[in-house]
């Protein structure tokens, strides 16, 4: 039976992962995660540390911490920007693409409106042409 | 089909003349040789195999003659420099660059399967800035057309793309496509290039993955083409560079002292019915849309199936459509690199071996110009020479032992008075394996010669250093010719009769060949040479010697095979400044910026690569997503249940877990990979220390 992906819901999908008991409870644990992660995604400590007070504001285990965080970026990163449109259905990679790409967010969005551009396809046949023609 | 008769070239009677003339130059030459063999061999002996031995002979005596009369036609031309029929003009200044924007551009093309991201990045990086000192760099789009089929290949492209963009500017014209799906290979890959955005560019300039081309060729030859509308393909001769190792740069000087000889002498037989050798090559896009897309051979053997050589057939039906294909001898700023060692190098020619046997299906195809059909049988040439030799060899070595077992006839005929002693000449095999030595020697000669004639002695550290490296070049090629031809004579063997010989995959770069790799491979040549030459010794002493410089090749195979693959000798002789080359005596500025970049590219290697950073990295992640185009409609339920589980068994048991299909199956599906993403953040320590976040510090 075919089913359209998008109609799955998804929090039940998170929710078979967390049943399987794998995330991380420890708030010490998850405020060193979040920090890197920040990191990682190039911001500077001061700003990493922000967010990280920001994601944990009202506590949880480790997936509930990083799913604030997921929001978090998409919302703050797409106010005012215009960033291409992807289709995917996690709005967090535009922004956290930008955000790798270059430290400011001008820079960032500048390279990331052109990344993907492609030129024109205009699809046109390539066909063995017959030895007996 | 286009078909348009040769005559209306102004060229093509020029090459009838000279093809007949290098016909004449290699029949008669091959017939008298074979003769002399005739009177050479012992009489009264085995006729069969007497006839068999002078007919192979000649074979091969015609084959090696081919590379001296083209050494010495090539010689000429460097020396006389007669007119050409394609001007290679320097780059064009006088279009204003409003003027050049208004045509299409061309589209540089680099087909990449498993490469090493930082040089292909470094690469593209060093010819882009190669053209925009010449101010030409928005005349030119560049395509990284990926096939690669490993997770941690297929990530780390998308990272150096995207480097790469964010090093140059946001507005460069350099794009990033990896296929779904490898059909047909390079070939397939570059004709869904052309099938998709053929469209949007006049030409295209072919890459290899470790191919360099500097701006002011890629400008000749853009510019060349718009004053030549009847030629469809230009192949420049690169320049083999950046090798380190001794057997590297062995063939790198031998590239760079005998190349542009033979290809001066390969230009004037072939003219505008050149070919083509797959990269560093610029190609008309319509008539290869229109002419050039290959067939499928039919059968299932090795010689039927995808055709593996598509270059040479790609040229041939140019040709056909009525485009002419030229060889740029002349023209400089093309580089190569070539594989490091002899292993390697036999692991490509395993390749090669089979795409240039395929072509004997196409040698009589209908509608292709008769010096393609040389090409195709020069090719095949390339290898089954190497199996004639080896049937020359196996059968006088079997005459003699046959002569040692069994008494001679001294009355071969019925009522004979008088009787028949054996004739033996060694004098004169002596003089007939001179003057096929000379035959193969005399084109490095003709090369040395043009190089003094030319001024270009101190391109390769001055006359005497030259002369000195040649013979150190030669005394290799001799070591190695015998090992190659053992190889080659077993592909040809194993291919038809439809066995797969397993290699590894390419190796570029300076690994070095293993002991143990060497003893593998080449053990049994080894076991061979030793019983055949006691074999020979224990019946015929004398003829013994004349195995030797063979047999005694295959007995050292393996540690010459181990000591040719390292760099430290290939050092030495660089700092006593031998086998130097143009390219090391004053190095071009767009090689010395790819080292540097290169170097700089390989000294920041990043703390995660491939799969795992794709999962654990947030750019790298949002990078991965981004490029994988959505795909919408319907999915199969059982699809989405398989990556479901692939993904529980990801966070449970950690990447090493998981093989690289299942890895493949995360990575093609944004959704999957972006809830991977955040899942492993979240994951317990146990678990997260597989996917190693405890080593993500600050910048990933």
């Amino acid at each position: 039976m075919n089913m359209t992906e998008r109609d799955r819901d998804r929090s039940t999908q998170r929710a078979r992962i967390l049943k399987t008991d794998l995330q991380s409870e420890s708030d010490d644990i998850i405020s060193q995660r979040l920090y890197s992660y920040l990191s990682v995604m190039g911001l500077t400590s001061e700003q990493a540390e922000q967010w990280q007070v920001r994601a944990q504001f009202g506590g949880g285990n480790a997936t509930q911490v990083f799913a604030r965080l997921r929001l978090l970026i998409s919302e703050h990163w797409q106010r005012g920007v215009d960033l291409p449109q992807s289709g995917i259905t996690d709005a967090s990679v535009m922004p956290r693409l930008r955000y790798w790409l270059e430290p400011t967010h001008e820079q960032g969005a500048a390279c990331l409106k052109t990344l993907f551009d492609t030129p024109p396809i205009h699809r046109r046949s390539m066909i063995f042409d017959r030895w007996d023609n | 089909m286009a078909h348009v008769d040769g005559h209306i070239y102004p060229w093509a009677r020029s090459a009838i003349w000279r093809r007949l003339l290098l016909l004449l130059l290699i029949f008669i030459p091959s017939i008298v040789a074979s003769e002399f063999m005739a009177g050479i061999l012992p009489h009264p002996g085995f006729a069969f195999l007497d006839d068999i031995l002078v007919v192979v002979f000649g074979l091969l005596f015609g084959w090696i003659s081919i590379g001296l009369w083209t050494s010495l036609c090539g010689a000429l031309i460097m020396i006389l420099r007669p007119n050409r029929w394609i001007s290679l003009t320097a780059p064009s200044r006088d279009e204003t660059k409003d003027e050049r924007i208004k045509r299409p551009c061309t589209a540089v093309v680099m087909p990449i399967y498993r490469e090493d991201p930082n040089r292909v990045a470094a690469a593209l990086e060093a010819m882009y800035r190669s053209l925009q000192v010449l101010d030409r760099e928005l005349d030119f789009d560049f395509f990284l057309l990926s096939d690669s089929d490993e997770p941690d290949a297929w990530v780390d492209e998308e990272v150096a793309w995207a480097s790469l963009r964010k090093r140059l500017g946001g507005n460069v014209r350099i794009f990033y496509r990896r296929r779904r799906t490898n059909i047909k290979r390079k070939s397939g890959n570059i004709a869904d290039f052309c099938r998709r955005w053929g469209a949007n560019y006049t030409f295209m300039i072919v890459l290899d993955a470790d191919s360099l081309m500097s701006g002011e060729t890629l400008v000749s030859l853009v510019d060349t083409m718009h004053r030549n509308p009847g030629v469809g393909l230009i192949q420049t001769v690169p320049s083999t560079v950046n090798q380190n190792t001794l057997f590297g740069r062995l063939q790198q000087f031998a590239n760079s002292l005998y190349g542009p000889v033979f290809s001066a002498g390969l230009h004037f037989w072939q003219l505008g019915d050149g070919g083509y050798w797959g990269h560093n090559a610029i190609i008309r896009i319509e008539p290869f849309r229109q002419h050039c897309a290959l067939p499928r051979l039919p059968g299932k053997g090795m010689l039927g199936g995808e055709i593996l050589s598509h270059d040479f057939v790609e040229a041939a039906l140019m040709r056909r459509g009525g485009s002419s294909v030229w060889l740029a001898y002349e023209l400089k700023g093309s580089y190569e690199e070539s594989p490091p060692a002899l292993l390697d190098e036999l692991k490509r020619d395993r390749r090669w071996a089979q795409g240039n046997l395929q072509h004997m299906r196409l040698i009589f195809a209908r509608g292709l110009n008769v010096s393609h059909r040389v090409v195709f049988i020069n090719g095949i040439m390339s290898y089954v020479s190497s199996l004639l030799w080896f049937v020359f060899l196996l059968l006088s070595s079997t005459e003699v032992i046959l002569r040692a077992l069994i008494p001679p006839n001294y009355f071969p005929h019925a009522h004979m008075l008088f009787p028949v002693w054996p004739v033996w000449n060694p004098f004169w095999a002596a003089g007939l394996a001179g003057f096929t030595m000379a035959l193969l020697f005399l084109p490095k000669v003709l090369a040395v010669m043009s190089a003094v004639f030319q001024g270009r002695t101190g391109e390769h550290g001055g006359f005497l250093r030259l002369l000195l490296s040649v013979l150190i070049e030669s005394l290799f090629s001799i070591v190695l010719a015998p090992i190659r031809m053992l190889f080659h004579t077993l592909f040809v063997l194993s291919i038809f009769v439809g066995r797969q010989v397993h290699w590894g995959a390419q190796t570029r770069g300076d690994a070095s060949t293993g002991w143990r790799d060497a003893f593998r491979y080449h053990v049994p040549g080894t076991l061979l040479g030793i019983i055949w030459a006691t074999t020979v010794y224990l019946f015929s002493p004398g003829y013994f010697w004349w195995l030797i410089p063979v047999m005694g090749s295959w007995v050292i195979a393996i540690p010459v095979s181990v000591w040719t693959s390292r760099t430290s000798p290939g050092a030495a002789l660089r700092r006593a400044g031998l086998l130097l080359t143009p390219e090391e005596v004053s190095s071009p500025p767009l090689l010395k910026d790819f080292r540097n970049t290169f170097a700089r590219l390989c000294s920041e290697p990043p703390k995660l690569h491939g799969f795992v950073a794709a999962v654990v990295n947030p750019g790298v992640n949002a990078l991965h997503c981004a490029l994988l185009r959505e795909r919408h409609g319907t999915i199969n339920e059982e699809v989405a249940m398989s990556r479901r589980r692939i993904l529980i068994k990801a966070l449970k048991e950690g990447p090493d877990a998981l093989g690289s299909q299942e890895r493949m199956t995360l990575l093609s599906n944004s959704d999957v990979l972006s809830e991977l993403h955040w899942a492993v953040w979240s994951l317990r320590e146990d678990k997260a220390c597989a996917w190693q976040l405890d080593t993500i510090r600050g910048n990933g």
